[in-house]
């Protein structure tokens, strides 16, 4: 076993929960130019509604996937409707919108604490996993992230570029007067945006829990990132950010063999930094929407 | 008129220089009668280390209980203020500030872990409050301050003696793998130097911030570099979990010494499999006996939970009656509270003998456990 291919690996480990976070976050920027930032307390919910489910009512995990991310879904559906959708009404900024994003990214974590304490959880069915080596050493989960992220992607597009949904949603990306005009309504447009981005965050949520411990925070690091692969594959652009992903994951792993490891999260946002500033239309430069 | 206007200007210099010329200063009561006796506890109580805040203000309040239910101290009930350091030296500054300027207590106890402690040091050396953690190991305490205090003895003692007993059982080729908080880097220092000079190598040394979750890359590293010993040295025992499962996902098979946090009891109670096999070194007292027996029945009665971190609850709850019995015999005046601390010597307290050296930590021997079977079995002892 290499340590290049392993280093690969990881990199594509972390990059499928990037990349899925990423792709609805970029999703329902482009659709309702909305920066959701509670975008990552929809993908912690996704992960402790499956720790309720199978570690507090004994339910079985598949069926716990399932319920979890019927929660987690309309939970960012809710979201849109309850509190963008009255400040959009009233023709708020989008800066405004950004910080009412945050301040309810804050809340949620904030009730994320008051329900399940500060304590890291961890889902007992990732317990005692063994590994297996194959082109790099990995276990059952991990494949299972990575081959759930590709398929959700690749359907993902196929939705986008092939359906009459996906039409709709990208003319109003383009441009939501002329779509208004033909008949497509923003606001059913603007809930299929959010209730697909959302689903996604909760697939990634859940596999993240999976993987990792679950706390209250886990959304906020995760958005952070997703929000970075967006910015590096070019903001709007769903492509853009699933690359962007694929980009940040894998130079996160790779740099840190490089770089003492505390780098981790300066590689993040050197990255950030340097596209904000120097290419700010992305590794890509596409420029049309979703 | 200008009468009034003179007036005026006579009560607003008489306000400005802050003296009330109307009411006549109140004799200074005879110090505490009746009034509560205020002190402060400063303790992680969100984020993973709050593991160890809630456990120990457990403990906390049981003596507090325990002394206000016989009277108080000199009819004077205690009043503990309960402020949040997050385990990070920001929020403690934060916190003990608070503590010392809006509450105005004399004592602080914590903070719990040793980034807190380094923090609030200043502040309340400054003030001259007195500070006293149960359980902040960091070498670095050992110099804070004069007012600073612990009922737990220094890393200094615990990394070396990890270091002994690896290269005592042949291990000879080490690699680390700490969090980068005080008490971690604390230890981490220790346990290089120690390793080293007793002529082991330090094949790999890997840090990782508090905030991550995803340590393959340092895991690969570390296994690349084949050791025979890992050390593990996290800040909470989640984390522990989370690179011990880690690391058995990359199919790393050195041995592993840990730090005591990976040795909590709560964790190993819920998931023993995760902990198999680990080495770590910790305070040693006999949990079973005397005070601490009594503590522990009480949690246990109370709480309807296994203690997790038995050593620093036990601290903690001595710590309360070495602060009551000082302010029974000097008031809250902390120049004698300090000199009663420094000369505290076998002082039979819930952690057995308790004897506080002149630097202000305690001396206090190690216990080395391996978990075997999923129970915490001692396997030798240390000082």
């Amino acid at each position: 076993m290499s340590i290049f291919l392993q280093l690969l690996v990881n990199g594509l480990i972390a990059s499928s929960l990037y990349a899925l976070l990423a792709g609805g976050f970029s999703l329902i920027h482009s659709v309702t130019k909305t920066l959701h930032f509670a975008h990552g307390a929809v993908f912690t919910s996704a992960a402790y509604a499956t720790f309720l489910l199978t570690d507090k009512f004994g339910l079985n995990f598949f069926l716990a996937i399932i319920f979890a991310l019927i929660f987690s879904t309309f939970l960012g559906l809710i979201i849109d409707k309850l509190v963008y959708q009255p400040f959009r009404n009233r023709k708020a900024s989008l800066a405004t919108l950004l910080i009412v994003s945050l301040v309810l990214l804050t809340i949620l974590n904030a009730v994320f604490l008051a329900i399940f304490g500060s304590s890291a959880k961890i889902l007992s069915i990732s317990s005692g996993q063994s590994a297996f080596d194959i082109f790099a050493r990995i276990t059952a989960t991990q494949i299972a992230a990575i081959i759930t992220s590709l398929v959700l992607i690749i359907g993902l597009f196929i939705i986008l570029k092939r359906t009459k949904i996906g039409k709709a949603l990208r003319a109003t990306a383009d441009n939501p007067s002329a779509a208004q005009i033909v008949g497509i309504s923003p606001n059913v447009t603007f809930s299929i945006a959010f209730l697909i981005g959302s689903f996604l965050a909760s697939v990634a949520g859940i596999l993240a829990g999976t993987e990792l411990n679950i706390y209250p925070e886990m959304g906020s690091t995760f958005v952070v990132k997703a929000f970075t692969a967006s910015v590096i594959g070019g903001i709007g652009s769903v492509p853009g950010a699933v690359l962007g992903a694929l980009f940040l994951g894998t130079a996160e792993n790779f740099g840190i063999w490089f770089l003492p490891s505390g780098f981790k999260d300066t590689i993040a946002f050197g990255l950030l930094f340097f596209f904000l500033l120097a290419r700010p239309q992305g590794i890509f430069g596409v420029k049309d929407g979703a | 008129m200008r009468t009034i206007k003179f007036t005026f200007i006579i009560l607003m210099i008489s306000l400005l220089a802050g003296c009330n010329i109307f009411v006549q200063q109140p004799v200074v009561n005879n110090a505490l009668q009746n009034q509560p006796i205020k002190i402060g506890l400063l303790a992680p109580m969100t984020g993973d280390a709050a593991e160890y805040g809630v456990n120990v203000e457990k403990a906390t309040r049981i003596a507090v209980d325990e002394i206000n239910e016989k009277g108080g101290i000199n009819n004077s009930k205690i009043e503990i203020i309960l402020e949040d350091g997050k385990c990070n030296p920001k929020d403690s500054a934060t916190a003990a500030s608070k503590l010392v300027n809006v509450d105005k207590v004399k004592v602080i106890l914590g903070g719990i872990c040793s980034g807190e402690t380094l923090a609030a040091a200043p502040i309340t050396e400054a003030a001259k409050v007195i500070l006293l953690s149960p359980s902040a190991t960091s070498p670095d305490i050992t110099n804070a301050g004069d007012y600073v205090f612990r009922t737990i003895p220094s890393d200094a003692n615990a990394g070396r003696i990890s270091a002994q007993t690896a290269i005592k059982n042949g291990l000879k080729k080490a690699a680390v793998l700490s969090e980068n908080t005080d008490y971690a880097q604390g230890l981490r220092r220790v346990f290089k130097q120690s390793f080293s000079d007793q002529n082991g190598t330090i094949a790999e040394d890997q840090t990782y911030n508090p905030e991550e979750t995803e340590f393959r890359t340092q895991i690969l590293k570390i296994k690349n570099a084949n050791p025979d010993v890992i050390y593990l040295d996290p800040q909470t025992q989640q984390k522990g979990q989370l690179i011990l499962k880690q690391l058995k996902e990359a199919g790393v098979t050195s041995k592993l010494y840990v730090n005591e946090v990976l040795l909590g009891r709560e964790l190993l109670a819920k998931s023993p499999a995760d902990f198999e096999g680990i080495i770590g070194v910790e305070p040693k007292f006999d949990d079973k006996a005397g005070k601490a027996k009594q503590l522990f029945d009480k949690y246990r009665e109370q709480y309807k939970a296994e203690p997790a971190f038995p050593y620093y609850m036990a601290a903690n709850y001595d710590n309360v009656y070495l602060i009551a019995d000082a302010v029974s015999k000097y008031g809250l005046d902390t120049d004698k509270i300090r000199d009663y601390l420094y000369a505290l010597k076998d002082y039979d307290g819930a952690v057995g003998k308790l004897t506080i050296d002149e630097n202000g930590d305690a001396i206090v021997g190690y216990s080395i456990k391996q978990i075997i079977n999923g129970s915490l079995t001692e396997i030798g002892t240390a000082s």
